[in-house]
């Protein structure tokens, strides 16, 4: 089962990575584009468009090749540095420490987080002066977390992932409304906004619900890592889009970049999104700081 | 979770309680206790049932420097545990009796 999700994530990476490597050859076309007296087709752009095309790919890929082995690698091992106490632990006892960390955190208020942490941390180095083998101690670590969270009573951190992608995507159409509106000076409810913002800010949400859920019990960097390749994998989309759009005039794109949905387009349904935002952060908050009421509770 | 688990964990805890009852301790202590006694655990499995026991209010936590890092937790049994103790202890006197009724096959 865990085999099979992590080709499925493994496959989705690529897709990703693939958008990426677009980005280079949207930014030529774009270039192209630019060049070009006018935006109709002739074989001239277009066979100037396929070296560019090729070329654009070479270059992203050795770009990619950079940023996989020198640019992240070293954010990795700038965040990944041992701080306070963990600087105690030995590289076996500090990856375990991380694995759990990394499902611990989002499951606790901040206060709550490292008090958490630092009774790990204790058992952990307590544990490694006595020369015991990690496994010995956590077990499996990923249990070991998720025992830890239920101990507090807490809701099974998926559901904070869930809330969080909601957010995300309601916060982008609301932005999306705000920004159209800005730029057009009109009536509030009367600002339409393009269907592919639609299309990116629900799928931007579902994409990080999915990452998030799946990779919970990873490295949370990793989440960081394939968040970045699906912020320029959408540009690049929306680039390619409105390029192909515009050299071919596609009645689909023109649906898709054309202002045609009314995302508030009165003030119940403003009401509707505000009350809905504001439910989603308190929600949030609810699962984060349910430990520390029930401290309150139970001294 | 097995019914063994889950039976297990019943037990630990109750055999956690009555080892903080004696003696002020601290999560590998405990550990180290329990093994002594004959369980097989480790840290991952005493640790959550700590917490979750002082969540409840049967435990409560005293910090104090440790030789090697962050503070150590030393765990006190409350008046609620010494209820809850006696409680288990009457549960598990009256389930051992009923058991051993069953496997002497004294049962009918």
């Amino acid at each position: 089962m865990r085999d099979s999700k992590n080709k499925l994530l493994k496959i989705f990476i690529i897709i990703l990575k693939i958008f990426l490597i677009d980005l280079g050859v949207c930014l030529l076309l774009t270039l192209l584009w630019f060049l070009s007296l006018n935006s109709t087709f002739n074989s001239y752009v277009f066979i100037t468009g396929l070296v560019t095309i090729l070329i654009a790919f070479l270059l992203s890929l050795v770009i990619i090749m950079i940023g996989e082995f020198l640019l992240f690698d070293s954010i990795v091992n700038f965040l990944r540095r041992k701080k306070g106490y963990e600087k105690f632990l030995n590289e076996d006892y500090f990856r375990e420490y991380e694995k759990i960390k990394a499902i611990i955190s989002p499951a606790f208020s901040r206060i709550k987080r490292k008090e958490v942490l630092n009774d790990v941390l204790e058992i952990m180095i307590s544990a490694q002066e006595q020369g015991r083998n990690v496994k010995d101690v956590v077990g499996n670590s990923d249990e070991f977390a998720f025992n830890i969270i239920e101990s507090y009573g807490l809701i099974n951190p998926r559901w904070i992932h869930l809330l969080n992608g909601i957010m995300v995507s309601l916060c982008l159409l609301f932005g999306s409304h705000l920004g159209i509106w800005f730029m057009e000076r009109m009536n509030f409810f009367n600002a339409l906004i393009p269907s592919i913002f639609v299309i990116l800010s629900i799928l931007l949400g579902i994409v990080l619900f999915i990452i998030s859920y799946n990779l919970k019990r990873r490295d949370k960097l990793k989440k960081v890592r394939i968040l970045l390749y699906f912020i320029f994998g959408s540009f690049t989309l929306l680039l390619l889009i409105s390029i192909i759009g515009d050299f071919y005039e596609l009645p689909l794109f023109n649906y898709l970049f054309h202002p045609n949905i009314a995302v508030i387009p009165n003030v119940y349904v403003l009401s509707l999104y505000l009350f809905i935002i504001v439910a989603t952060l308190l929600l949030n908050q609810y699962f984060r700081k349910k430990s520390l009421r029930q401290f309150i509770k139970n001294p | 979770m097995s019914i063994e688990t889950q039976i297990l964990k019943g037990l630990l805890e109750g055999c956690l309680l009555k080892i903080i009852e004696k003696e002020e301790i601290y999560g590998y202590k405990a550990v180290e206790r329990l093994n002594e006694i004959g369980f097989d655990v480790n840290e991952a499995t005493v640790y959550p049932i700590l917490t979750r026991l002082t969540n409840k209010g049967i435990l409560r936590v005293e910090k104090r420097p440790s030789p090697y890092g962050p503070d150590r937790k030393y765990y006190f049994i409350t008046d609620l545990g010494e209820e809850s103790l006696q409680e288990f202890d009457t549960t598990w006197q009256h389930i051992q009796s009923v058991v051993n009724k069953v496997m002497d096959g004294g049962q009918g």
